[in-house]
């Protein structure tokens, strides 16, 4: 099971924090991993001038935007193959 | 806080993730159920009444705190309104407020609301004032 966490604090907020949620839900509907991934969110990764910053199991991924979302879940969710 | 227990909130990354780790040993659950576009998601911490993000919750928080009848009749549930009530219910607040300043809130292209903690800080105490509380605003 993948864990991705979001950062909600208000540098990432500014930068489209909610459109990254709303991009990976929306794969992962399309793609049918719900039992695969689970979403939570936090308020601060420590890296707030790259932001959106999100964490999927122990890596940190920074200055994540909404357009960068189908690549990062292709590759890190289902380990690089497109279906 | 008039007749009713203290409440704790906390508000600010840095604190909640502080209390979060060194203090409680508890996880931080933020609720991604709760979508406003202006405001970022509040969170659930054992023990703690109300925990948010930081400037931009607190800012709109202010706002709110300006029309004490819509705040009342709002059935809203993002931070801004669940802090602004909390706080109108109260006598007393007492703010611990962190020195450290967020880099990323220099930015120049980010809202002026967010530039400085302190004017936020100011215009809460501002109107908390206006409506008979006492306020006290300790820097840590």
């Amino acid at each position: 099971m993948l864990r991705l966490s979001i950062c909600f604090g208000s540098a990432c907020h500014l930068r489209g924090a909610y459109g990254v949620l709303n991009a990976f839900k929306a794969l992962i509907t399309k793609y049918e991993v719900q039992s695969e991934i689970d979403i939570e969110g936090n308020f601060c990764q420590g890296q707030c001038t790259e932001g959106v910053v999100i964490k999927i199991n122990d890596e940190i991924i920074t200055n994540v935007a909404q357009e960068k979302v189908y690549e990062i879940f292709i590759e890190k969710v289902l380990g690089g193959k497109q279906y | 806080m008039r007749a009713c227990p203290v409440k704790a909130i906390g508000i600010d990354k840095g604190h909640a993730r502080v209390i979060e780790e060194k203090c409680i040993l508890c996880p931080l659950k933020v609720d991604l159920t709760c979508h406003d576009s202006q405001i970022p998601p509040i969170a659930y911490l054992d023990g703690v009444d109300l925990v948010t993000e930081g400037v931009l919750t607190l800012n709109a928080a202010v706002d709110r705190l300006m029309d004490t009848t819509k705040l009342r009749n709002s059935r809203k549930q993002d931070g801004a309104t669940l802090l602004a009530k909390l706080l109108n219910k109260a006598d007393t607040i007492k703010v611990f407020a962190g020195l450290a300043v967020n880099p990323a809130h220099q930015n120049p292209s980010f809202p002026m609301q967010m530039n400085i903690k302190a004017q936020v800080l100011n215009k809460l105490k501002t109107v908390l004032h206006s409506k008979g509380k006492e306020v006290i605003i300790e820097w840590i």
